[in-house]
């Protein structure tokens, strides 16, 4: 009997040969591992893919949902994807949202992990336990929205939304192996699994599509107790989450720019105050914006859908600007022109590229063509120059379509094309992954949280920022929420919101629920009453550290270890204003030995201490030799 | 005391976008300063009623001198209030 919470079953496909069958999840796995990226964890470790050519058939793309998945708790339809990163070498992964991970679950598979790769271009079929390997190569080519299109129309599109299929597909990037490529669910709607190029190991599999419905029922352990404790706080999430819903993640950017916070020409500047009444939520409500989009079973709706209807970049009809998109491609380019920062958008989406990536490695562009490290012959016409709009959309499209030479090289990521014109000093990278939008001088946790995330540079991997802002974790020994420039607790935070978010991320819950007033203790009160399995919150978030771990081991077994443990020098040596009496700069060196001292990690070469090892029951690391990333 | 208040997008809807100068008595609260507010416009009427800080912080941030501002936290004479919107990260 599976597990609840769980079908209790892997479904795994191999594309080189086209077989596929199931691998029983049991309660041990789920106890442990939980699902998600944390599933993912444990069955990448086992496959021995810290070996595998990420763009070779030996890597495995493993997508996973959670225990609440296709149940009634909120904010849950998501699933994760991890394998090893063409970007960067190492562990990879990326969440998404949308309507598609539900349709997984019920169509009887928690996970689904391709390995191989086919001889011509395929689609997965997946529907209430059968499987089909389907040609694609009609859709080869095309991009994501017409393709989301085109294969809901052959595998039978429903009334309404929530009737429909899932589709997560990629577009020309992912077929052409763009390093930042994206897995996209939802069409125009746009839902992205960005980060660390899925989409590229998805590409290299020529795997186009995986289109999902299912309409079995999750077995759940008390769905009566679930659905009462729900029923009373369902208007206190809506409630609480209000302001946020209102105008979307890009509704912030006025505050961001306050607290020195998001990214400006490339990470160079404090502020860019007249942008913000140009390039935010509030802006978009006023020009451009359509209405709210909701992913599967959310009820905060931050997304938005947007109609650009005059100007040069008339026509855009999808779905609207989140917060790091708008930074990247906005404010770090010097663009505050909302309709061409929306075309960006578009381009990413449509192409299947990470809005992240995308704009980091524009930004750095410009930078090296600011300093003359390469010229209008080097960018194939295009010009660079700081605020170009312009330029900037245009090269957007031809990173996601891989066409011309400038194009191309951009297409390695920022890190390579760094190192071949002598720019590695103003790559804003941790192992080769592109900051996101939050700069560790305004909240100085993000310092050690970036240097010691699995995939790199990453926010979202801790949650600390949001710790040290506006939410407190008094189950957790935070009774208020940390002082952002407090370097002496920002190690234990980071620590603790890793291990934390470990767990929502193997549960599969948008992380959103915390704006919406939801605390540890309620995410624990929903497992047990899906899960039956009573865990106390240590035990939850013992496991949440568990699968940090073993994604930390994955890395050393890559090669990478404390030494890639760094931050750019920008962000340690140039100070910034985030709008208090003194500039700003993150002691980073000081909080990370005070990290790896709390983590019982040896800080030369990476040796997790044997009694943590054995308290989790993880294999002691393999310390390869190490190995340069970003170089596979 | 005298505070001033400076209201960023989406606020500048209902209070207008110029700064506005507020004749407070000495250590009132920020709870206080918005049920002034709130006589101006009844958008701030639920935000001056907030059950506790972070639930306010899901619909506004006041920044003082840099820093957030709690409900019940004693402002000072000269200060400036900026209304700020919420923020999230993540995509």
């Amino acid at each position: 009997m599976a597990p609840r919470g769980y079908m209790g079953a892997i479904l795994e496909v191999d594309l080189t040969s086209g077989a596929h069958g199931v691998r029983e999840l049991t309660q041990e796995m789920a106890d442990r591992w939980l699902g998600g990226t944390g599933l993912g964890a444990q069955y990448l470790w086992q496959e021995k893919v810290y070996q595998a050519d990420p763009l070779g058939p030996d890597n495995v793309l493993f997508f996973a949902t959670g225990p609440f998945a296709g149940t009634v708790v909120p904010l849950s339809n998501r699933f994760g994807v991890c394998a090893r990163s063409p970007l960067t070498g190492v562990w990879g992964e990326a969440e998404c949202g949308g309507h598609w991970a539900n349709d997984l679950k019920k169509a009887g598979y928690d996970a689904l992990a391709v390995r191989g790769r086919a001889d011509h271009p395929v689609y997965l079929w997946i529907h209430d336990g059968e499987v089909a390997i389907r040609d694609a190569r009609h859709l080869w080519g095309q991009d994501t929205f017409a393709t989301h299109d085109t294969v809901l129309k052959e595998v039978g599109a429903g009334e309404r939304r929530g009737q429909e299929s899932g589709v997560a597909c990629i577009g020309p990037a992912g077929e052409r192996l763009v390093r930042f490529a994206a897995i996209m669910v939802d069409g125009k709607d746009g839902r992205a699994a960005g980060r660390a190029g899925m989409g590229a190991v998805m590409g290299s599999k020529n795997l186009k599509a995986v289109a999902v419905k299912g309409t079995r029922d999750v077995p759940i352990a008390d769905e009566p107790g679930l659905k009462r404790y729900l029923a009373d706080i369902r208007k206190d999430i809506v409630s609480t989450s209000k302001g946020f819903g209102a105008l979307g993640t890009a509704g912030g950017i006025p505050t961001h720019d306050k607290m020195g916070n998001w990214p400006i020409k490339n990470w160079q500047q404090d502020h860019f105050s007249e942008a913000p009444d140009r390039i935010s939520g509030a802006a978009m409500k006023e020009s451009i914006l359509t209405g709210r989009y909701y992913c599967g079973t959310c009820i905060i709706g931050c997304g938005r859908t947007v109609h650009v209807k005059e100007g040069p970049y008339a026509g855009v009809e999808q779905a609207g600007l989140e917060y790091e998109t708008t930074s990247l491609n906005g404010s770090n380019l010097l663009v505050d022109n909302l309709a061409a920062v929306q075309k960006m958008n578009e381009w990413c989406n449509r192409m299947g590229t990470d809005t992240i990536s995308s704009g980091a490695v524009i930004g750095f562009a410009m930078e090296a063509y600011d300093r003359g490290l390469i010229t209008r012959e080097d960018t194939d016409g295009l010009d660079l120059t700081w605020g170009n709009h312009e330029a900037a959309a245009e090269l957007t499209r031809r990173m996601g379509a891989r066409e011309g030479t400038f194009a191309r090289r951009l297409g390695e990521g920022t890190l390579r094309f760094a190192r071949e014109i002598g720019g590695e000093d103003f790559a804003i990278h941790v192992r080769g992954l592109d900051f996101p939008a939050h700069d560790p001088r305004a909240f100085f946790a993000n310092a050690v949280a970036y240097a010691t995330s699995h995939r790199g540079a990453d926010h979202l991997s801790s949650f600390a920022h949001v710790f040290q802002r506006v939410v407190s974790l008094p189950e957790l020994g935070y009774p208020e929420p940390v002082h952002r420039q407090d370097a002496a607790a920002s190690p234990r935070l980071v620590m603790i919101g890793q291990n934390l978010m470990s767990w929502y991320d193997s549960l599969k819950c948008c992380k959103f629920l915390f704006f919406g007033g939801i605390k540890p203790h309620h995410v624990l009160d929903w497992y047990n009453f899906v899960t039956g399995r009573n865990l106390s919150l240590d035990e939850l978030i013992e496991a949440g550290e568990r699968i940090f771990v073993q994604k930390r081991i994955f890395n050393l077994a890559c090669g990478s270890g404390p030494w890639d443990d760094t931050m750019p020098r920008r962000i340690v040596e140039q100070s910034r204003d985030i709008g208090t009496d003194e500039r700003s700069l993150p002691p980073f060196r000081e909080m990370l030995a005070e990290y790896y001292r709390l983590r019982k990690w040896d800080p030369e070469t990476g040796a997790v201490a044997p009694e943590v090892l054995e308290r989790l029951g993880l294999p002691t690391p393999v310390l390869s030799e190490r190995r340069p990333v970003a170089a596979v | 005391m005298r505070l001033r208040v400076v209201p960023y997008p989406p606020y500048r809807d209902a209070l207008g976008k110029d700064p506005i100068d507020l004749d407070v008595p000495d250590g009132s609260t920020l709870r206080e300063v918005l049920t002034v507010l709130a006589r101006r416009s009844a958008e701030f009427q639920p935000l001056a009623s907030a059950r506790g800080d972070e639930w306010l912080w899901g619909q506004l941030l006041v920044h003082a001198r840099g820093e957030i501002v709690r409900l019940d936290q004693a402002l000072h004479d000269g200060d400036c209030l900026e209304l700020l919107p919420p923020i999230a990260g993540g995509r």
